[in-house]
């Protein structure tokens, strides 16, 4: 099983929207049931960060300090190349 | 999206986003319709995380908002700007210039969410958001928003 910790500023809003189209875009890849996906807020990351596969973040975050992956969020907001973003979690995991 | 009404204003000289917060902000507050620490806590959310989006269309937009312990109603109040503004995109904090901003103001917390992801649907379809722009007809922009 391979957990995602997706986070935006105050891990409430813009976060619960990327995690309802990444959930739907793992179901049409047929890789939903192999991804735990979390949510949290960009002040949490340190503690939580090393816990998770991939990090997808739909804030502004300094990505020198994380070892994980992290890929940026923003498509699953604006509609904007969402297949090319979806493609880079699939990698990133390993899948 | 229920409860929430619509307010559009269209505004002329406005320069920055200083300039765009310093005006919303005392209007907002004029008309009871946020506490007097909302224009404080609206610069520094924007600041801390900002809310500029490209959009595909002609137009791009931010919504700025803030926390609901700031607000005294539900309502989105959406600006246009005569030029557009520079304002940072989420995520990359890259400018991008922009003439159309949804303020969301929020009361409730637990509406929050629902609001956000139904305007982030709604803003993909450039037809929409040129409505946003263009109509003056708040009912019709309600609509066109509505869940």
């Amino acid at each position: 099983m391979k957990k995602i910790l997706v986070i935006c500023g105050a891990g409430v809003a813009t976060s619960t929207v990327a995690i309802n189209k990444i959930k739907n875009l793992l179901d049409e890849h047929q890789l939903a049931e192999q991804v735990v996906i979390d949510q949290g807020s960009v002040a949490e990351l340190p503690m939580r960060k090393d816990d998770y596969d991939l990090i997808v973040s739909t804030a502004n975050i300094d990505e020198s300090s994380i070892d994980t992956p992290v890929v940026m969020g923003l498509p699953f907001l604006t509609g904007i190349g969402v297949e090319d973003t979806v493609n880079e979690i699939i990698r990133k995991l390993g899948f | 999206m229920m409860e929430t009404t619509v307010e559009t204003l269209t505004l002329n000289n406005i320069k920055t986003v200083k300039d765009l917060f310093d005006y919303v902000g005392d209007y907002l507050l004029k008309r009871n319709k946020v506490n007097d620490s909302y224009l404080k806590a609206l610069f520094e959310r924007e600041e801390q995380f900002p809310t500029g989006l490209k959009l595909s269309g002609d137009h791009n937009v931010a919504l700025p908002h803030v926390d609901a312990k700031y607000v005294k109603v539900n309502e989105l109040l959406i600006i246009r700007l005569d030029e557009p503004i520079l304002v940072h995109e989420m995520c990359t904090n890259n400018l991008i210039s922009t003439d159309l901003f949804i303020f969301m103001l929020i009361k409730n917390k637990d509406s929050q969410v629902k609001t956000l992801s139904t305007l982030m649907e709604k803003l993909g379809d450039p037809k929409i958001v040129d409505e946003l722009f263009n109509s003056s007809n708040n009912q019709q922009i309600y609509q066109l928003l509505e869940g």
